[in-house]
């Protein structure tokens, strides 16, 4: 269990293997990277849509001019 | 067995059940893909006759084990909401499709680049590549046949159908490098055979596989959870989770 490259600058040339290694890995983590930051931000957006909703309903049910309809806007559409 | 379907059927306790599991499955993901990328980069020895090129079989391998068991897992998942009509599995379906795509793409693309050094060329139109193009295509296909239904059921139904007839690519990947001359090596891993590379490779692979299956775990879960939030938006116990009332996390 031992380091393979004898020096940082050897381990980033790959033995003149670069350009294959690196575009393969950066893709391919690349691609994990985007999965798992989408599935934060897809929570936090959910989350902040129903907010949303629920402030408009709140606010339309407190309304005075819509409080003999407010059953209506409760409703599942 | 009803009980139990029932029980996984229900969105609040499935949110709630599985919301503990999802710090340990991102850490234990994390933990694993870190081992088995540092450990292949850095640690294993070179292949003989590819040299340091053949670093890239640490990420192509789990990538394109990924693409076929993402689909697999998608045909059960169609199964169970077409026989017992439960969301959840159509919900793991529709997020696990963009997952099993890109895991092909990536497949494809670490091969063509893996490709040039070694075979002198970045595509051949060979058995084993052109199943997993096609592969690409059925995942594309799933998710836009979803997409092109303006209602959700009839879209989900369709979705579902189209995954179990594109199953019938799967058998044909595996064995592509049986029944076909290809320049494609066989399979790295089998289930009675011992590897055909030394532990010093086979093992950090390993690690690097374990990761991105528990990579796909979470993935799928964590965004299950999301949309089902999202579809059940109207329901109360959603909207303590939304607002911060309930004791639900």
């Amino acid at each position: 269990m031992t380091i393979y490259f004898a020096s940082l600058s050897d381990f980033l040339a790959m033995n003149g293997y670069a350009r294959f290694v690196w575009p393969a890995f950066a893709v391919v983590l690349g691609i994990l990277l985007i999965a798992a930051l989408y599935g934060r931000y897809e929570r936090r957006a959910v989350l902040a849509d129903i907010r949303r909703q629920e402030r408009r309903r709140q606010a339309l049910d407190d309304s005075p001019q819509r409080a003999h309809v407010s059953t209506d806007s409760r409703s599942p559409s | 067995m009803w009980r139990f379907i029932h029980k996984w059927g229900s969105p609040k306790w499935f949110y709630t059940t599985t919301g503990p599991w999802l710090p340990w499955l991102w850490s234990a993901a994390l933990i694993l893909l870190i081992v088995g990328v540092v450990w292949g980069l850095a640690i294993a020895p070179p292949d003989r006759y590819q040299h340091d090129s053949a670093r890239i079989l640490y990420v192509h391998v789990p990538a394109a084990i990924l693409a076929q068991s993402c689909f697999a897992v998608m045909a059960v998942s169609a199964i169970i909401f077409l026989v017992w009509k439960i969301k959840i599995a159509d919900i793991a379906a529709m997020v696990m499709a963009p997952f099993g795509a890109a895991m092909t793409f990536a497949a494809l693309f670490s091969g063509a680049v893996w490709g040039i050094p070694t075979w002198g060329t970045w595509w051949v139109w060979d058995a084993r590549l052109t199943s997993m193009l096609i592969q690409l295509f059925i995942y594309l296909g799933v998710i836009g046949l979803r997409a092109s239904f303006t209602s959700r059921d009839s879209g989900a139904r369709a979705a579902a159908i189209m995954t179990l007839v594109g199953v019938v690519n799967l058998p044909i990947i595996k064995y592509s490098v049986v029944w076909w001359n290809t320049l494609h090596q066989p399979a790295t891993f089998s289930l009675d055979k011992a590897p055909a590379m030394p532990a010093s490779m086979w093992l950090p692979l390993l690690f690097s596989v374990l990761g991105f299956y528990l990579f796909f775990a979470a993935y799928t879960l964590t965004r299950t959870r999301n949309q089902l939030l999202k579809r059940e938006a109207r329901s109360r116990w959603v909207k303590e989770i939304a607002l911060g009332t309930g004791k639900a996390s």
